[in-house]
């Protein structure tokens, strides 16, 4: 009998810890969960979605005295909690450390794997506005509008991005529930952009050929790899490498190069440009003339001469930069990995930008209400006052300078007159990669753009912008060379005078529809297989028959509604943005 | 004095301890097997992430009808059907591999090198595809592939061959690295097998002259084959899902066409796509395809060779 009774119990006990194991994902489970999120990195995400699905919890654990929060931010490629000197500020200033949920290049699943939990970390960093909207709806974030009194520099320093939110994406509840982050009230006239990147100490052994369009590259590139088919250490070079990893309806290299061409196509899921060449006109990024199709034509050919680096569609975003670093390759359409050192530059080597003398460029305007980034305080956050906090902090543009250019009183002071100068001590900090960049995460998200302007002070932001001090160090033997032969400061402003820049007007993006949303995807995944397909077509006629069956599944499954509804949504947004161009 | 038969009390019967000793794992079944099967219901909503369940729109079942009226999920559905099937296929006409690595390993005579050799088949097992994928890149990348490197040297070769952005014998590829990571494994359980075949049979072959392949062929392997139809028939009813890690890892713009797995394809409908409620229709339909072969697999079993699993 007693034994009976003791089996009953025993399979009783087991059959509740059996239960309560897996009850254990609604009930705080703090310990364990840390655990999950670490394990979780961007790459598996087979695990992200399970570790999103049972550790969802907000583990706001807080580790020694210092209280931990956690963040999702999209745009950030960090993991785990950030350190350094930054960190140190915040820790300072509002006594939180912040933790980055991986994102990796799957940011967008990992949102939408927490948001189906119901549950979103502490504070999340939107890629789009479509996304506030569903979190929104879903009740998730919390509306700055009830906490007013914690986040004093919002309404301060970004008064019309917050209204702008409110306005239009709160489902009509009129309260702002995210605030745009990069906002940028000013329009930059100088800068090391507006074209592409090139090594420019093999581009002056040519001769420095005349370049008049895009196209024009084609062969230059061709004499660079042939003159250098090799990086020093004897490891393959190419002109051109790319990299897939930002893709989501379109190959997001191509995003990149159409401010080149004066076009632009907003967000990495659209599906239609805008050409302010050519009066606004907006169409398909499909079309034979769009500036997409310009640039698959251009790698295309780029291939047909055996100038793409073949591990293009196999590589990551590491291998690209590491390989740019190492001389690997000769051009590119971002700048990404093209800061050589500073040894390197004194000898001449490295990367400029460079740009053709007929191609119009793209500038974005002033962009107050943000460029559809957007930062929210999560609803499921057990701290939310000092997530306030962090987000009031980060908005103050003071912060804002430190973020930028180090430690205010280090790297940066304020002179008698109000303007901000770097310090010798600055200088050293900037060139040494065991002060500035030491730790993970120094740029949290940043509020404000880098030309934006700090109005308290009246100057720009960044340091890049200052007038530089007697001490501030001579500029390498590379960027002299540039200057000496442009007779000019910068890209950016070689581009002003040669009258090639179009500032294009600031018009809010249109937010997608649930239906848009979905065209987007799945069409977005046939352009995509077919746009890699045809950069590494054997020739023009497997390169044209890919087109043809692009764009008829791509019509087939509604990409023309797609593109009449974008051009409605974008000439109603262009009225409608007057109301928050100033 | 008349015999009392008391019916003893259902909970002092031997029947109902032995149900509570199974309880556990029913419990577990249950939970994990059956519970998320409720997941189904967001087949017939439009679900968004984030909205609570109910508050979506009702959509009834036109997400199912959506997979054979558009012509475009249905070609998808095909194509991702036949390279489902047809990877599985060339898993399962090999699937004898296993067993016979099983019957050679416990052959060989020289402890040191068996246990050698069991180590290193199995160890890759434990790697994650993800790793598996790095390692990959590492070998065959054109410009730093060491295999290409290798090629290119020996002067077999003046150009590296891009072997993994290339839909060349994508299938066998993937079958090779399935393989790699999995042959070891699999032949854990024909080793146990093994070791469970009397030994007197062995002998009494030895006495009617059996040399060791002999014992192998007749002996051996007809003590294996319960073992192996019972696992090919599993095998059977888990053919339409060959899981995704290894096929998303492996994924990009040249193999998608052949390399997209219904696993995969869910996936990148669902989430990569946001259209949860279409994906999680596939997956209904992958659950449905899965119980039925199983079942004929079963049958045929029964009819040839007189076994089943139930």
């Amino acid at each position: 009998m007693k034994k009976r009774v003791l089996a009953t119990l025993l399979s009783l006990t087991m059959a509740a810890a059996a239960l309560t194991a897996c009850g254990g994902s609604s009930a705080p489970a703090a310990s364990e969960a840390p655990k999950d999120e670490s394990k979780a990195t961007g790459e598996d995400d087979a695990g992200d979605a399970a570790a999103a699905e049972t550790g969802e919890e907000n583990v706001t654990a807080a580790e020694g005295d210092v209280l931990r929060l956690q963040i999702l931010d999209m745009p950030a490629n960090e993991s785990g909690v950030i350190t350094g000197w930054f960190n140190d500020y915040i820790k300072e200033q509002v006594g939180v450390e912040l933790e980055f949920l991986p994102t990796g290049d799957q940011g967008e699943q990992k949102l939408q794997a927490l948001m189906a939990s119901g549950e979103l970390p502490d504070l999340v960093v939107f890629k789009d506005d479509k996304q506030v909207i569903n979190a929104v709806t879903g009740d998730m974030l919390l509306a700055y509008d009830d906490y007013k009194e914690l986040v004093p520099n919002l309404y301060k320093n970004a008064a019309t991005s917050l209204q702008y939110y409110a306005d239009n994406m709160s489902n009509g509840q009129g309260k702002a529930y995210a605030v745009g982050v990069e906002l940028k009230n000013a329009v930059e006239e100088s800068g090391d952009t507006g074209g592409i990147s090139i090594r420019y100490d093999y581009y002056k052994e040519l001769g420095s050929p005349e370049v008049k369009t895009m196209e024009d590259w084609l062969p230059i590139i061709k004499q660079m790899q042939d003159a250098h088919p090799t990086n020093e250490d004897g490891q393959k070079a190419y002109g051109i490498s790319l990299f897939k990893d930002w893709d989501r309806s379109y190959m997001t290299l191509g995003m990149f190069f159409a401010p080149l061409v004066g076009v632009n196509i907003q967000g990495e899921g659209n599906l239609a440009q805008v050409d302010y060449t050519n009066n606004e006109e907006v169409s398909s990024i499909l079309d034979e003339d769009s500036a997409y199709m310009r640039f698959l034509r251009f790698m295309f050919e780029a291939n047909q001469m055996g100038l793409v680096d073949p591990d293009s569609m196999t590589q990551r975003f590491n291998d690209y930069t590491q390989k740019v670093t190492d001389g690997r390759v000769h051009w590119a359409v971002g700048d990404w990995g093209t800061s050589f050192t500073t040894e390197q530059q004194n000898e001449g080597i490295g990367f400029r930008r460079l740009a053709g003398t007929e191609d119009k460029i793209l500038l974005s305007p002033k962009q107050i209400v943000g460029k559809g980034w957007s930062v929210s305080v999560s609803k499921a956050s057990k701290h939310p006052e000092e997530a306030m906090k962090v987000v009031n902090l980060l908005f103050d543009y003071e912060t804002a300078m430190v973020e930028q250019n180090g430690p205010k009183g280090i790297c940066w002071d304020v002179d008698e007159n109000g303007n901000p100068y770097v310090t010798e001590e600055g200088y050293q900090w900037y060139t040494d990669s065991e002060k500035m960049g030491k730790g993970k995460g120094n740029n949290v998200f940043r509020a404000f753009t880098a030309e934006s302007v700090n109005e308290d002070m009246g100057c720009v932001m960044n340091n890049s912008y200052w007038d530089k001090p007697d001490y501030a160090p001579a500029d390498t033997k590379l960027v002299q060379e540039w200057k000496e032969d442009f007779g000019i400061g910068d890209m950016l402003q070689l581009q002003y005078q040669r009258g090639n820049v179009i500032v294009r007007p600031f018009v809010p993006n249109p937010t997608f529809t649930d239906e848009m949303e979905q065209i987007s995807a799945r069409v977005g995944d046939v352009i995509k297989t077919n746009s890699w397909k045809m950069v590494f077509a054997k020739d023009q006629a497997e390169f044209d028959a890919l087109y043809k069956e692009m764009v008829e599944k791509a019509e087939g499954m509604g990409i023309n509604e797609f593109v009449d509804w974008y051009r409605a949504e974008y000439e109603k947004m262009a009225e409608f943005g007057e109301k928050y161009a100033n | 004095m008349t015999i009392q038969t008391k019916k003893k009390p259902f909970y002092k019967t031997s029947g109902f301890r032995l149900f509570l000793l199974i309880m556990p794992l029913l419990v577990l079944v249950f939970l994990f097997s059956y519970l998320p099967l409720y997941g189904w219901i967001y087949a017939l909503f439009d679900y968004r992430p984030g909205v609570p369940l109910f508050k979506n729109k009702f959509m009834g079942f036109d997400n199912f009808k959506r997979i054979v009226q558009d012509t475009y999920y249905l070609s998808d559905v095909i194509r991702v059907l036949k390279n489902t099937l047809g990877m599985n296929l060339i898993g399962m006409l090999t699937s004898p591999l296993p067993m016979l690595f099983a019957i050679f390993l416990s052959e060989i005579k020289c402890m040191p090198f068996k246990k050698l050799s069991q180590t290193l088949t199995t160890i890759p097992n434990f790697i994650s595809w993800v790793l598996v994928y790095a390692v990959a890149y590492a070998m065959f990348s054109v410009n730093d592939g060491f295999v290409n490197k290798v090629l290119i040297n020996m002067g077999i070769i003046d150009q590296g061959i891009n072997f993994l952005a290339s839909p060349d014998h994508i299938w066998m590829k993937m079958w090779l690295w399935g393989q790699w990571k999995g042959l070891g494994w699999s032949a854990i359980v024909y080793i146990a097998a093994i070791s469970g075949i009397d030994q007197e049979q062995y002998e009494a072959a030895e006495v009617d002259g059996a040399n060791r392949f002999q014992k192998m062929r007749y002996v051996t392997i007809p003590g294996l084959l319960p073992t192996f139809f019972v696992l090919l028939i599993l095998s059977i009813g888990n053919m339409i899902s060959n899981g995704i890690d290894q096929y998303f890892v492996f994924q990009n713009a040249m193999n998608k066409e052949h390399i997209e797995v219904l696993d995969l394809y869910v996936y990148n409908q669902g989430m990569v796509g946001i259209n949860y409620s279409y994906s999680t229709a596939v997956s209904i339909l992958k659950s449905i395809v899965s119980v039925t072969l199983l079942f004929v697999s079963n049958q045929m079993s029964r009819l040839v060779r007189d076994e089943s699993v139930f």
